[in-house]
């Protein structure tokens, strides 16, 4: 399968501290690779030797069969970094922002204007295009920014923290718009710290922790290896019975763990019937406002895998 | 031709010509430039009205539409050098400030096509200037003074002159932060006008269009300074200044294309910042370019370049560096030679007898040879020293062979000071005998130190003073390159290198010598040591010059050995020249294992 990102093994060291140790992972063509990690775990040090800005002092990078290390103004030209920082020239419009960066990337006159007017309407910046860029809300900034992102129509997208300070609504519309992209054909690894967001719109998964990569993998896949036979349940009843409804179910030979958790319960219990955790409590004469059974969520998988270390 | 064919997609592709052409427009900047052209030209009306006898003077011999045409140039070639570099300031600092230079980088757009967009947009800048003129330029030519192929000549030669501001400038920020930039291209122009006055024939000023402008008015020349009449007519000037201008764009533009000199260097933070270890915010304060240092943004000129003439970079960039060098020393040479030439013809046996006027004319002769050598040392070591992040650096000198940056800088730097002193020397001893021969002539009527001066040999000051310079100049630059790879930054070596040059190898040794010569220390102990004085003393290279022009104690002959002096500089050699093969050692190591795709330190 060919790879749109072929990392291989790569190191990187400021000083002593190592920011990215052996770091090894594929993204192949078309899909969307999602990369998450606590702060300091060494996404940014990735992307950006991903991005031809930063050089690994060991090990390579392939975009699209072209090296980082050999090849970089090839890699530049395939590919679309949109930094977790806005910056701009000051006192533009969108528009003049646009037809800078297009400039930039030396699209011809004649091609400047469709191309805008195309990322414009992708990013649903259409209309807007006088607004000074500097009165934008961050939305519409990381609209912007990804506009930009688009404007050289490059085949591999990488994305460090697009929906960083957005509203729930903002990041819905952003996710809608990666998934557009997705689906004409883009590769695209995105950084977050959004695990839902990422757990929506990603194929894959990359999770990083102390500059080393510690999963890789499909979703579905590592849904599936994280489930290991264990059910998580949550539970609420009224305050008043909520010890002896813990005392109740710790009773029971099936229950793992049982801590109190927004209100409720959380529950892990051995892959058995939870009839018998709700039998156990209509015995007790226990009310039960809410029981759920949970899947195992990228945040479970995420909790799992790190242990909070940092470089 | 294609690239012809393609030059006004190539502007209009621009970004910076994008940006320059909307900000054009603006009413701030019309109005701004408005005032400094007005401003420029009534400073010149201010000058010349202060000087009320000298106005008089050229209000009878020109006419009013001369000395407005003179007024309306002179006031466009200030607003020129004031405003083009300015407008220049900002090409690297502002991306960097606003945080999109990494944007700039990975958009793989050439250096040259980045910047090529701002110089050009100087000629929109330079419309600007013109429209704002036009009704004091049609009431100019109406009325009369400047024949109109003379007034074009002149508004082209400014035109020239902004585009090479425009190139100087933006090749300067290569090296410096824009604002020092700028500061350095205004005081270089202002030098550059102040020379473009005086009368010397072979004129450094021709980079400004000062020289043309004054021609153009040759009643103006005879009317203000009377000697300044040039032997060269306007159509010759303009000739030249158009020539010397345009090697100038063109050296410009090829330092834009290869740009700055410096080796890509591991250390930078996570975000991209240069902190090196150890570093802290006083150092950073020190740092002069601090616009072009993260290894992206160094990676811009190295990786987006186009490859065009790079196979030539080394002979390109230490050939262009040597010719500069040789050109400032060359024209040093021939003003000195000039210059005693011109002395000793006039010079008659009469004139002669008065030792005092003879001593002071060949003194000042030899200690400017010897100013001069040093001159160009000082010059060489700041050109042909690089950073540790670029010493060991291969660069492809011509097809085929490549060499490390520390090698192409050692063989400059002897190649110019070696060249300027054996120039010195040899000018010095071609005039030797005739000074000498006056001299004979002074020494008969004069006092007992002229008598002493007159049995100097001159063949010997011409050559030995020389040997004095160019001994030290290798002392400090061996100090200067071991400093160089300890610090990042060139600049901070070369203050670290002047202090400890100056006051532990010259200031010191002079200054203890001559106290224990004196007894001043008044401790029984050290005066017991006195006679160590003086030798202690010759050990700086200034005593050993000074000495050397019979200006010493009266105890030291002119002629005394330096052998102290030659000894100790040689055996600075022999420990700076082990520490530094040492450290090169070191840092190639890490270096290597660094390239080599290791963990290097």
């Amino acid at each position: 399968m060919p790879f749109a990102i072929d990392v291989r093994d790569v190191t990187r060291t400021y000083d002593d501290l190592q920011a990215v140790s052996q770091v090894t992972f594929a993204l192949p063509v078309g899909r969307t690779l999602g990369l998450i990690g606590p702060n300091g775990a060494g996404k940014t040090t990735l992307l950006r030797m991903i991005c031809t800005l930063v050089q690994p002092d060991c090990g390579d990078v392939l975009v699209q069969g072209f090296s980082v290390r050999h090849q970089p103004r090839e890699v530049r030209r395939r590919l679309g970094f949109m930094p977790a920082e806005f910056g701009s020239p000051r006192g533009v419009s969108i528009a003049e922002y646009l037809e800078y960066f297009a400039c930039l990337f030396g699209l011809s006159a004649s091609d400047r204007k469709a191309r805008i007017r195309d990322v414009c309407e992708l990013t649903e910046l259409r209309g807007r295009e006088a607004v000074l860029v500097n009165g934008l809300s961050t939305g519409n900034r990381q609209r912007l920014l990804l506009a930009k992102t688009l404007l050289h129509d490059p085949a591999v997208l990488v994305l460090d923290e697009p929906a960083s300070g957005l509203d729930p609504r903002a990041r819905n519309e952003l996710r809608a718009i990666i998934r557009t992209l997705a689906s004409l054909g883009k590769s695209v690894l995105i950084s977050s710290h959004i695990l839902p967001d990422i757990e929506d719109i990603s194929d894959q998964i990359a999770i990083m922790e102390a500059g080393q990569l510690v999963l890789h993998g499909d979703l579905g896949s590592l849904q599936q290896a994280h489930a290991d036979h264990r059910r998580s349940v949550r539970l609420k009843v009224p305050e008043a019975d909520l010890a002896r409804a813990r005392e109740t179910l710790l009773a029971l030979p099936q229950v793992q763990s049982c801590q109190p958790a927004d209100r409720g319960l959380s529950i892990v219990c051995d892959e058995a019937d939870t009839n018998d955790l709700l039998a156990a409590l209509l015995q007790a004469q226990i009310r039960i406002t809410f029981f759920s059974e949970n899947d195992v969520d990228l945040e479970q998988i995420f909790m799992r895998t790190t242990a909070g270390k940092v470089t | 031709m294609n690239f012809l064919l393609q030059f006004p997609e190539f502007i209009r592709s621009s970004p910076t010509w994008i940006r320059d052409r909307s900000g054009l427009l603006s009413g701030y900047l019309v109005g701004l430039t408005a005032l400094i052209l007005n401003a420029g030209m009534l400073g010149m009306v201010a000058m010349l009205i202060d000087s009320p006898r000298s106005f008089r003077q050229l209000l009878q011999s020109l006419d009013f539409g001369s000395l407005l045409g003179l007024l309306l140039c002179g006031g466009a070639i200030a607003a020129v050098t004031l405003l083009v570099p300015l407008r220049q300031t900002g090409l690297f600092l502002a991306p960097r400030i606003g945080r999109y230079f990494d944007q700039i980088v990975l958009s793989g757009i050439s250096p040259m096509r980045y910047m090529a967009g701002t110089i050009v947009g100087q000629n929109l800048f330079f419309a600007l200037i013109l429209f704002l003129m036009l009704p004091w330029f049609a009431l100019a030519l109406s009325i009369g003074g400047m024949h109109l192929s003379t007034f074009l000549g002149n508004l082209f030669l400014i035109w020239l002159y902004s585009m090479l501001l425009a190139v100087s400038t933006a090749a300067l920020s290569l090296y410096l932060t824009e604002p020092l930039a700028f500061a350095a291209i205004m005081a270089g122009s202002l030098i550059l006008t102040l020379i473009s006055i005086l009368p010397i024939s072979l004129q450094p000023g021709l980079v400004t269009p000062v020289p043309a402008l004054m021609a153009s008015v040759p009643q103006l020349m005879m009317a203000t300074v009377p000697m300044l009449g040039s032997p060269l007519g306007y159509a010759e000037i303009f000739v030249l200044t158009t020539l010397c201008m345009s090697a100038g764009i063109a050296v410009g533009l090829l330092q834009l294309h290869f740009g700055p000199l410096f080796g890509l260097i591991r250390d930078n933070s996570a975000f991209g910042e240069v902190v090196h270890h150890g570093d802290n915010r006083l150092r950073r304060r020190f740092r002069f370019r601090l616009h072009i240092q993260r290894p992206s943004e160094l990676a811009f000129f190295y990786q987006n370049r186009s490859p065009l003439l790079t196979r030539w970079e080394g002979l390109i960039r230490w050939g262009g560096s040597l010719l500069l060098l040789g050109t400032i020393a060359g024209f040093g040479c021939t003003l000195l030679f000039a210059g005693l030439r011109a002395i000793l013809v006039s010079t008659t046996v009469a004139q002669a007898a008065n030792a005092g006027y003879i001593t002071a004319i060949v003194q000042a002769a030899y200690v400017a040879g010897q100013l001069g050598t040093a001159g160009t040392a000082v010059l060489a070591l700041l050109l042909f020293s690089h950073s540790r992040s670029t010493f060991g650096m291969p660069v492809s000198v011509v097809p085929g062979i490549r060499l490390r940056v520390s090698t192409l800088d050692w063989a400059s730097f002897l190649l110019v000071v070696g060249g300027t002193a054996t120039a010195v020397s040899l000018i010095l001893l071609d005039s030797a005998g005739p000074c000498q021969q006056r001299f004979s002539v002074a020494v008969d009527q004069s006092s007992d130190y002229i008598a002493q001066f007159g049995r100097v040999s001159l063949s010997r000051w011409a050559v030995e003073p020389q040997i004095i310079v160019f001994t030290s100049a290798i002392t400090v630059y061996l100090l200067q390159r071991n400093f160089c790879l300890y610090f990042w930054s060139r600049l901070m070596a070369s203050i670290l290198t002047g202090f400890l040059w100056f006051f532990g190898m010259a200031v010191v040794p002079l200054a203890l010598g001559l106290m224990l010569h004196e007894r001043a220390f008044r401790i029984e102990t050290l005066d017991r040591y006195w006679e160590l004085g003086l030798p202690m003393a010759l050990l700086s290279p200034i005593m050993a010059s000074i000495v050397r022009f019979a200006e010493g104690p009266h105890n030291l002959a002119w002629n005394t050995s330096l052998t102290g002096f030659y000894g100790l500089n040689i055996a600075v050699w022999f420990v700076l020249g082990t520490i530094l093969i040492l450290r090169e050692r070191r840092l190639k190591q890490v270096d290597d294992a660094w390239r080599a795709g290791r963990s290097g330190q």
